[in-house]
């Protein structure tokens, strides 16, 4: 990023906040790194790593029933016990997180994309498109989110798709408004100006210039923003709308086992708990690189 | 005659963006398959005999094209009716009435003890010894991820069912809404307490708050005479973006604590594909949300009319 | 049908076996049940002693009903709410036979098509308007009228023509066709007596405050939150069967919605509620533990859970050997272990145990056997095998789509239907679909499965109501045949039973019934449906409903230790 970089602080950009001074110089010198955080990371990594090869670390087949032995407590067989089904609560959770990583991360992604791009249009294209951009929003944020959630997923049926397509939505308003303002600040920062006098293409200013710029801040959002989808997957599943059984899901799982706690506490225990500490790893993490970002500590 | 001007176009961007969620929200439950009629007779268990059956599809315009019902629910709109609930064959208008008190009293609860137990925590703990602060951003990111509902449920076994100090559910007197209001609360206070923390470290590092520091004023006068001030603006901006999504919390919150109210009445309907009924919720949040929106604006241009563009 | 001498010790030699087969998971249990009828003892039916007036009783309950009018309701809820506000024409007793109520006395033409009631002459609604043949006529008219939009009462008395007023107290219905559940649906709280007053002059407030001549009046209802309801205390005119007249003792009722099956169980454990019309069958250890709790789990009559429905004209389930060995490959034990966790009973039959002229001799051909599946398949053609172990014919794999309404508890059970078919070679989809576009795939007959439920109502026409070929469902007949199952010889069966009021003649018929769904196996049955309350020991004179199982509250009175 240094190019841009440069080129804004040289340009003096008002907004101190978005821009890295001299803070990148000191992550150099010293990488400040909290124990909260390299908890976090490593807890982040055994999740990645149990997304890419869920089978190492739990080799039971997590579909697998077993109906004389539901809610088992946890011993060597089954170190989380089971569940309403007799299948293997850790297997489930260490199979579920590839689809719960990725649909938070898809959701996030696809509110941030879509969002940076009407956020542009409507920062930087003819007063026209911003005018419907801006409604366009304005229908977003008047809305309640989950309502609109909802209504998607009562009417259409819960599937990974429509779950990706309602979660989209939701954060979308703010994000095209964030976009928004930060390329209406930069369309007219002197190094944009001065970019332009020098007979630099207008689209190739917007490419390198602009835009990352103009969506560096929702991206430094982004991992706050996979936590926050993580955490409506599970929050929707509670409220009876999440993804189908049976491939194991986290949100689905403590959905259904919260009902199970006489029997089994440690199965929605265990559920609850990756979700919070899953959301909780991400928004350290997160924490940290809108700290580092700012510059400050 | 220049804030008229602006009210009047205002107004008339808040009228559009009621008339687009109206036709949105038709169009997207239009469009899904499905029979309404069964919806009007509550449940797949519904055995109705072929009479009924005409009679809803005639009586509720099913029978005839999409872009007539569209047009009748428009009309019927202007009117300010909001037609009857499928499933529960009472006016819209009504039903939402008998359930908004409810809510009302927990968000109404919950927003200032947000505020409350945020300003608290921030002024004491800004600029703190570091394992101090450190301690309470542990507590803060952690309710902040939270899911709202673990919270309510976690809230529900410790001091309902272990320490029998609050009712689990809810017509018992006022003790029953502290739970729910806490949980409702507790995960916004922590956003804003962390947010207005991060402001109130920085003010304390201004000169002014040195020269007011060096003319001999104590601590907390300070920290509540001088840094609060400045850092409640961008606060309330993040507390209202917050706030906004009291309603979505409200659902949770509602079906945990098995209250009535608002929140609970759209989830239903939305399940139960009660169209007339979630058509009105929308309608209603959206008009709340356009009118807060519209009252906020105006004040910033009273306040400061180079907003005014 | 019942033999008197197997009753209660047979019956509590059941439940004990239960709870030991439930401490040792749920294989075992199969032994412990025996394979005879269920009785329950004539004692649960009738309040043995008087007791003592006052106090009010706090109740659990897992569900609102949004509405109160039972003629324009199917839920369950109805089943008891009915009891404490209304009362209906006639009442069953504990073998089925018709017993008087509101109605002294009636006659039945010989061509089965008149009905004459005698009724009560002392009888009021709590809005102080009479009983008698106008009101009767009022209210079998408010449930056939499109207008009160009736989701199963119209249906219930469809067959009904029109009524006379012979005089005050005499009514006539005269009937389309000869129609013998006539008098049992009439039983039932969904065709409660209402106040004629209120029916002719503002039927559409009945839906929030109906009014009826019952034990109980409507105090206050707030949706999605609770009822309440005081004593009537000039209410004198129970069925005699349930052995109590005059008012109810409770003075009040409270009844709170609580969704939540974990709080149902920790606020009945806690006190905070009195009794639970739903426990959570997880919660059956939990309260067997509580000295001081007191459950029961009664079997209601109908049709018994049925987690999964064939379309009969679609393959691969147009294949009776296929249907039959899914049937077969499903361990019923185990999954009713999974959703009863030791309280409910698995059943091989399209009647649960319970209903009138419930017929067991042919169920064993349904029971669990992975080899007689096996046999099944093979005989089908469904020889081969491939990578992932699922059967296969000319290179098909064996396998179908079972759409499931995302609102069905039954998930887990789901679950082992697929895992057991698996095993057998079947690859069974999971497609959760919302209740429209469930309601559209019925209307069309656009499916291979469905996820079935259960059908009770209090007599054998259930199997009516279920598999004749003229309720399958399309889009101007909502009919319950989602089997699309339409068999001469079945059709004909059930049809002669709807004209008979001889049980000699019925007996028969409907054993030959059962026997034929059987051999066609339009839908695999699994477990009873059940109802299960709770409720603290200082409770006495709990009684159940003879149509429903569900509990009477105008007989409950607080013992000695008054909470």
């Amino acid at each position: 990023m240094s190019a841009t970089d440069h080129s804004i602080s040289a340009g003096g950009l008002p907004p101190a906040r978005l821009l890295p001074g001299h803070a990148a110089l000191r992550r150099v010198i010293a990488a400040d790194i909290r124990p909260g955080l390299a908890i976090s990371a490593i807890f982040l990594a055994v999740l990645v790593f149990a997304g890419i090869f869920p089978n190492i670390l739990a080799p039971t087949d997590p579909l697998a029933t077993d109906p004389s032995h539901i809610f088992a407590a946890p011993s060597l067989d089954h170190i989380l016990g089971t569940d309403e089904n007799g299948r293997d609560v850790f297997s489930r959770l260490v199979h579920a997180t590839r689809s719960s990583l990725l649909l938070g991360l898809g959701a996030a992604l696809l509110t941030t994309s879509v969002g940076s791009l009407l956020g542009l249009l409507a920062g930087l294209g003819p007063r026209w498109i911003d005018n419907i951009v801006m409604r366009i929003s304005d229908i977003l944020q008047s809305v309640p989110e989950i309502l609109l959630i909802l209504v998607i997923i009562a009417f259409w049926g819960a599937s990974m798709s429509t779950l990706l397509f309602g979660l989209g939505f939701a954060g979308l308003s703010n994000c095209v408004r964030q976009v928004r303002a930060q390329s209406l600040v930069l369309r007219r920062a002197p190094f944009v100006e001065a970019a332009l006098t020098l007979g630099l293409r207008r689209w190739h200013v917007v490419l390198r210039h602009v835009l990352p710029n103009a969506i560096k801040p929702v991206l430094v959002l982004l991992p706050l923003q996979i936590g926050i989808k993580i955490s409506a997957v599970a929050t929707l599943s509670f409220l009876g709308l999440g993804a189908p059984p049976p491939a194991p899901n986290w949100g689905g799982m403590l959905a259904i086992d919260r009902d199970y706690v006489l029997n089994a506490w440690w199965v929605a225990a265990a559920a609850a708990g990756v979700i919070t500490l899953t959301v909780l790893s991400i928004a350290t993490l997160g924490r940290d690189l809108i700290r580092r970002s700012e510059g400050r500590r | 005659m220049k804030h008229l001007k602006y009210l009047a176009w205002r107004l008339a961007a808040g009228a559009f963006v009621l008339w687009a969620t109206a036709t949105i929200i038709f169009v997207a439950i239009n469009l899904t398959p499905g029979d309404p009629a069964i919806t009007v007779l509550g449940s797949p268990e519904a055995l109705p005999t072929p009479a009924v059956l005409a009679l809803i599809r005639s009586e509720y315009g099913f029978n005839e094209p999409m872009h007539t019902q569209y047009f009748h629910y428009l009309l019927r709109l202007l009117h300010g009716n909001f037609g009857e609930s499928y499933r529960l064959h009472a006016p819209v208008a009504h039903l939402i009435g008998q359930q908004i008190g409810a809510s009302a009293k927990l968000i109404l609860g919950a927003i200032p003890l947000a505020l409350g137990v945020a300003l608290v925590l921030a002024v004491s703990t800004a600029k703190r010894a570091r394992w101090l602060t450190g301690w309470f951003d542990f507590i803060e990111v952690t309710l902040a991820s939270i899911p709202d509902f673990i919270l309510g449920l976690l809230l529900l076994l410790a001091f309902s069912f272990s320490l029998h100090l609050f009712p689990s559910s809810s017509t018992q007197g006022w003790t029953s809404i502290i739970l729910p209001i806490l949980t409702l609360a507790l995960p916004i206070a922590a956003r804003l307490s962390q947010v207005l923390r991060r402001e109130l470290e920085e003010i304390l590092e201004q000169p002014f708050i040195v020269t007011a520091r060096t003319r001999g004023l104590s601590d907390s006068a300070v920290r509540l005479g001088h840094a609060l001030r400045h850092a409640l603006i961008p606060t309330l901006t993040i507390a209202g973006v917050l706030f906004a999504g009291l309603l979505s919390q409200a659902v949770v919150v509602e079906t945990v604590f098995n209250r009535q109210g608002l929140g609970r009445l759209m989830s239903d309907s939305a399940t139960n594909r009660d169209v007339p009924l979630v058509l009105g919720i929308a309608l209603l949040a959206t008009l709340v949300n356009v009118v807060v929106n519209i009252i906020i604006d105006l004040t910033y241009v009273i306040i400061d009319p180079r907003v005014e563009k | 049908m019942f033999a008197p001498s197997l009753s209660r010790a047979n019956f509590l030699r059941g439940s004990a076996g239960l709870l030991v087969a439930q401490a040792m998971g749920g294989a075992a249990r199969a032994q412990a049940v025996s394979a005879a009828a269920v009785l329950y003892a004539p004692t649960d039916y009738r309040a043995r002693e008087p007791g003592k007036s006052g106090g009010t009783l706090r109740v659990s309950v897992a569900t609102d009903t949004g509405i109160l009018d039972p003629h324009a309701l199917a839920a369950t809820n109805v089943q008891w709410i009915g009891r404490i506000l209304f009362d209906n024409l006639v009442y069953l007793d504990e073998s089925g036979n018709i017993t008087p109520w509101l109605a002294k006395d009636w006659t039945i033409s010989p061509d089965g098509k008149t009905y004459t009631f005698a009724l009560r002459d002392d009888v009021t609604f709590s809005d102080g308007s009479k009983f008698n043949a106008e009101a009767v006529l009022l209210n079998l008219q408010h449930m056939r009228d499109p207008k009160t939009k009736s989701p199963l009462a119209g249906t219930y008395i469809q067959p009904y023509a029109s009524g006379r007023i012979v005089d005050e107290y005499i009514f006539e219905a005269t009937l389309h066709q000869a129609y013998s559940p006539f008098l049992n649906v009439l039983a039932q709280s969904w065709l409660a007596m209402e106040s004629p007053k209120v029916i002719r002059e503002h039927p559409a407030s009945l839906l929030y405050h109906p009014v009826g001549s019952g034990p109980f009046v409507l105090e206050n209802y707030a949706p999605q939150q609770g009822m309440s309801f005081v004593r009537r205390p000039d209410y004198n005119w129970s069925p005699s069967l349930i052995g109590h007249q005059g008012p109810a003792y409770l003075d009040r009722l409270e009844f709170e919605f609580v969704p939540d099956a974990s709080v149902r169980y920790f606020s009945l454990a806690s006190g905070e509620y009195h009794f639970t019309t739903d426990v959570p069958p997880q919660a059956a250890a939990a309260i067997d533990a509580q000295p001081d709790l007191v459950m029961t789990d009664r079997i209601r009559m109908g049709a018994p859970f049925r987690p999964i429905a064939f379309n009969v004209t679609k393959p691969p389930f147009d294949d009776i050997r296929v249907r039959r060995a899914v049937a077969r490959a499903l361990n019923r034990d185990g999954m009713t272990q999974i959703a009863g966790f030791g309280l409910f009973r698995p059943v091989s039959n399209f009647l649960s145990e319970t209903t009138q002229y419930f017929d067991d001799k042919s169920s064993a051909q349904l029971s669990y056997d992975t080899n007689a599946a096996a046999a099944l398949l093979d005989e089908a053609g469904w020889t081969g095998r491939d990578a992932d172990g699922y059967r296969t014919k000319n290179g098909t794999r064996l396998g179908a789509r079972i759409a499931m309404t995302t609102a069905a508890a039954s998930v887990p059970v789901l679950v082992q239907v697929q895992a057991d078919l698996r095993t057998a070679g079947f690859e069974l989809t999971l497609d959760a679909v919302p209740i429209g576009t469930a309601q559209l795939m019925r209307n069309n007959g656009d499916y291979q499965a469905m996820s079935g439920g259960v059908w009770h109502t209090n007599t054998p026409d259930a199997l009516y109501i279920n598999y004749h070929g003229s309720q399958i469902p399309n889009a101007t007949h909502a009919g319950q045949n989602v089997s699309q199952l339409n068999d001469p010889q079945l059709n004909a069966l059930l049809d002669q039973a709807r004209l008979s009021h001889d049980p000699e003649v019925l007996k028969p018929l409907y054993a030959a019934a059962q026997a034929r769904l059987i051999e066609l196996v339009p839908a695999v049955p699994i477990y009873e449906n059940q109802t299960v309350v709770a409720y603290h020991k200082t409770l006495q004179g709990v009684i159940y409903d003879t149509s429903h199982e569900t509990p009477h509250f105008e007989t409950i009175w607080f013992g000695e230790r008054t909470a």
